[in-house]
């Protein structure tokens, strides 16, 4: 027996303002595997991360749905509150019913809602399905190519330079210095470009 | 210049180009073609004997064709390294088979004409791609200021050679034509920028500065001059940068806001052409010198460069960010960053500030002594695999190989191909899965399995 | 090489030494031109400012009368050159307007015929001229005028470069001549202004000619009745205007062509022009 926990945000009146999120929670208790639901004003904050905590805790939830914004905002937020929560952090799955709910279905209220159901019953049906994965670890070569020898390729290479790694740099001309070196005076200051 | 030449820890690698990159982020593997520079520069002591004594003159390239220079050269006196490489287009010992004189004439013996291409291989963690720009051809578009065949319309680049003190004018401002001090300058702005017919729409950024300057400059340098500037806008965003407009304008420089028509010859002089828009009348103007703003274009060979170390360009040609808010320095390619004009036009402070904004990076990177690789990547399922290979073309990030495994079937031991994805290259985009027939291909956190069930969840 | 003869009303009125030396140069160089069979009016200035469609269907209906003939169209005016590009291409891509117009004509144009410049079609035979002319116009500087017409707007047209075109410049060199290098080839002579705003038409007529002098044009020649009737017929004005005595010949491209050939200049028109042809004369006499 799997052990889902779904939470819903409002993102202030973002969601809440649009899709009736009490309901949506609602109607998330009655999904596959989903042992408990609740909804929240700000779900990312930190109050909102605790909840998800403490009830990853209580009710001993193997895996979290949190139904609010786009992953590319919150996804690394989530995942890390899943990890300390005890729970491997791709053991999460989001439902976006921000930018793929409220905020496009404005004036449609009740199908907006029923959307944001079913989206949340997706989020919840993958859920079901995730498995624990590890991160791996890769070595690194400390050094650094910098390709071009103008005035960037230069600053690039020099700080780099002076904070202790070893760079590489290529210019395809006889000489760095790049557009920079046949400036004359640069703007504003006027000093000069060599 | 000299400060990176220098600097202890930095290898520096001239008339040299990237010619190979393969690896990963933390792990690449580069090829370095050293251009035969016909000169051993451990024995050059940069004397400068050879290029006195050497018979050949060209057009320089560094000074745009307002000097020369000989086939065995530095680009300019102060150029670093200070040595010199022969030109093997237009050096007589390589085009007509006999000369040597630089050979003869040199103390030390460095003179190579034997000296070969050679490439070089490098391990690297982390890349900083400063390719920088090139000035747009107006020459080949804009046949109303002549196609180039006026000598005394010259773009801002050639200014900035005549403006310098070590320059080929030494430092004075001169008619290429007739080598005469003009006393009308006329400057136009936004040649190739801004212009959707002839160029490109977006605007280049850094010449409203540059022609403000060179106004200035025009004024300060020649007495009883006339500076006349033709724009569209005046954008000086930046710290003191309305200021010294301002000073400009004080100075005297006669801002013309309209753009121009045509410019021709007539006697010795130049009339432009153009509008004055905010009078409404047409303007004309009989002008010694004219002086284009050129737009900014991605640098010649941008193009391989970007496909031999693999991350994309934009609609222009510029290399492309990650995200031009959350990641204007770092490219879709883990360990890939991105320093000054090749990823969109900009100034000399940006530029330097994006510089230390993409070493940040890379200090970030090589501090760390491992990297924590994202689980969500593309995995075979060997037995499902049929070694058709439709995945390893398809994946834009080349992480899908092929490899050999035996196994027993019925009672034999038989050999056969199956894909195998190198999971620090892969960066989970998911095209493989799509494309391989018999569903061997799995991104992990995205299965088959998870994926039909949540159409199962929405579609049931 | 065998065309459809478009000469317009120009070639019938105040450019007939242009019908004159196309007619002769053409024979000269095996070029044979069939007039086209009861043409009309190719809609040019009043026409095609007043209605598009009446614009496009005097074109298309000039095409339709040339496509009899199973001969594509050699238009020595620019003017009509331009009108019948024109109507070619809005016949062709616009089916709105080719149903209306070949619902309306006798005969409908089924697109087989096309236009060609007289610029085009003797550049076709370049290497004639080089090998047939018996006068070499050696040292005299031309300034090849096209005018607007032949290459704008080079959406249409696709004349050869809008801004520094260089056709009619081959040409001038076939005959031995040198074509000077000046900025004005494509400027506008003030053409369809000539009656009703003088001042300007001189004022434009005025910059060609001066330009022309100035990188050191012995000659001007052209391509269209309008604008050689403007430089040609106001330079006396000029001169009581603006001062400037510019004594510049303006010679149909043709006209030169032809006296390269050996053609007799009255044969050729020469002796109809405003600005005296002599110096012209003189100069091929003298080699």
């Amino acid at each position: 027996m799997k052990r889902i926990g779904v939470f819903v945000c409002w993102c202030g009146s973002n969601i809440g303002g649009v899709v009736d999120v009490p309901r949506v929670a609602e109607a998330a208790k009655e999904m596959p595997n989903v042992v408990f639901a609740t909804d929240y004003k700000y779900m990312c904050s930190e109050p909102g991360q605790e909840l998800i905590i403490k009830a990853a805790k209580e009710h001993n939830l193997d895996r979290v749905v949190v139904a609010s914004c786009s992953p590319r905002l919150h996804e690394q937020t989530f995942r890390k509150a899943a990890e300390r929560a005890g729970l491997n952090p791709y053991m999460f799955e989001m439902a976006n019913i921000r930018e793929h709910v409220s905020w496009v279905h404005a004036q449609e209220k009740e199908k907006a809602t029923e959307k944001a159901i079913e989206l949340v019953r997706r989020a919840v049906f993958k859920a079901a399905r995730l498995e624990p994965l590890y991160k791996s670890a890769i070595g690194i070569t400390k050094k650094a190519l910098v390709i071009g020898g103008g005035i960037a390729g230069i600053q690039a290479a020099l700080d780099i330079a002076d904070a202790g790694f070893q760079v590489i740099l290529v210019e395809k001309e006889p000489t760095i210095g790049g557009k920079m070196a046949q400036l004359d005076k640069t703007f504003p200051t006027l000093d000069c470009s060599s | 210049m000299a400060a990176a030449a220098q600097h202890p820890n930095i290898k520096l690698y001239t008339y040299a180009e990237v010619t190979e990159v393969s690896g990963y982020i933390g792990n690449f593997e580069i090829t370095i073609k050293q251009k035969a520079k016909s000169v051993d520069h451990n024995k050059c002591t940069g004397c400068g004997t050879c290029w006195e004594k050497c018979p050949t003159k060209v057009d320089s390239e560094f000074d745009l064709g307002l000097g020369k220079r000989k086939a065995i050269y530095i680009p300019f006196a102060q150029a670093v390294p200070n040595k010199p490489v022969i030109d093997r287009n237009t050096c007589r010992q390589f085009t007509k088979g006999k000369c040597g004189v630089c050979q003869k004439v040199c103390p030390t013996g460095a003179v190579d004409y034997d000296q070969q291409d050679e490439y070089i291989k490098e391990k690297v963690g982390a890349i900083v791609m400063a390719t920088g720009y090139d000035l747009f051809e107006w020459e080949k578009v804009y046949g109303e200021y002549g196609y180039g065949r006026y000598p005394d319309v010259i773009t801002g680049l050639h200014f900035e050679r005549m403006a310098s003190a070590s320059g080929p004018t030494g430092g004075k401002i001169i008619r290429p034509s007739d080598g005469k001090e003009p006393k009308t300058v006329v400057f136009i702005k936004c040649v190739g920028s801004r212009d959707d017919q002839k160029g490109k729409s977006y605007c280049s950024r850094a010449c409203c500065m540059y022609t403000a300057k060179h106004a200035h400059q025009v004024l300060e340098k020649i007495p009883g001059a006339q500076a006349y500037i033709f724009y569209m806008d005046v954008r000086t965003a930046g710290k003191m940068y309305e200021e010294f407009y301002a000073k400009t304008l004080e100075d005297g420089a006669q801002y013309i806001r309209g753009r121009v028509s045509k410019i021709y010859p007539l006697g010795d002089k130049l009339i432009v052409r153009g509008a004055d828009t905010l009078a409404g009348v047409p303007v004309e103007i009989e002008a010694d010198l004219v002086v284009l703003a050129t737009a900014m274009v991605p640098a010649k060979g941008s193009e391989e460069i970007a496909k031999i170390v693999g991350f994309s360009l934009d609609k222009d040609g510029f290399f492309q960010e990650a995200h031009p808010k959350l990641g204007p320095v770092e490219t879709t390619t883990g360990g890939v960053f991105l320093a000054g004009a090749c990823q969109g036009p900009k100034d000399i402070p940006d530029t330097v500030a994006q510089a230390s904004a993409a070493a940040a990076k890379v200090i970030g990177l090589l501090s760390k002594d491992q990297l924590a690789a994202e689980p969500i990547v593309s995995q075979v399922n060997e037995e499902l695999c049929s070694g058709c290979e439709l995945c390893k073309p398809i994946c834009p990030y080349k992480a899908i190989d092929m490899k050999k495994i035996t196994e027993r079937a019925h009672g034999k031991v038989i050999e056969r191909t199956v894909a195998t994805v190198n999971t620090s290259l892969c960066q989970g985009c998911g095209a493989c899965t799509v494309a391989c027939r018999v569903g061997a291909l799995n991104l992990k956190g995205f299965t088959n399995e998870q994926l039909l069930a949540e159409v199962e969840a929405i579609c049931l | 090489m065998k065309y459809a003869y478009y000469p317009g009303c120009s070639l019938h009125s105040t450019a007939k030494e242009y019908d004159m030396s196309t007619k002769k140069v053409a024979q000269a160089l095996n070029i044979e031109l069939v007039e086209v069979p009861d043409w009309n009016c190719c809609g040019a200035t009043a026409g095609h400012s007043t209605s598009h469609l009446l614009a496009v269907a005097l074109g298309a209906r000039n095409l339709a009368q040339a496509e009899t003939l199973g001969l594509d169209i050699a238009a020595p005016c620019a003017a009509c050159y331009q009108r019948l590009v024109v109507a070619e291409r809005e016949m062709k891509e616009n089916p709105e307007i080719r149903e209306k117009i070949n619902g309306t004509l006798a005969r409908p144009y089924e697109g087989n015929t096309h236009t060609y410049s007289l610029v085009e079609v003797i550049a076709r035979v370049k290497d004639q001229i080089e090998n047939l002319k018996v006068k070499s116009f050696t040292g005299l500087k031309v300034a090849a005028y096209y005018g607007c017409l032949l290459v704008k707007p080079p959406q249409i047209m696709q004349f050869d470069d809008p801004e520094n075109p260089q056709v009619l410049d081959d040409l001038v060199r076939a005959t031995g001549a040198e074509a000077v290098d000046w900025s004005f080839k494509t400027e506008c002579c003030g053409g369809a202004l000539a009656v009703s705003n003088t001042e300007i038409v001189l004022k434009l007529t005025r910059d060609i000619l001066r330009v022309a002098k100035d990188r050191g044009a012995d000659v001007i020649v052209t391509a269209c009745p309008l604008c050689q009737s403007n430089l040609d017929t106001r330079q006396e004005q000029i001169k009581e205007v603006y001062g400037d005595d510019f004594n510049l010949p303006i010679l149909y491209f043709t006209e030169l062509i032809g006296l390269a050939l050996g053609i007799k200049p009255e044969e050729l028109g020469l002796n109809t022009h405003f600005v005296s042809t002599k110096k012209v004369l003189e100069w091929r006499d003298a080699r």
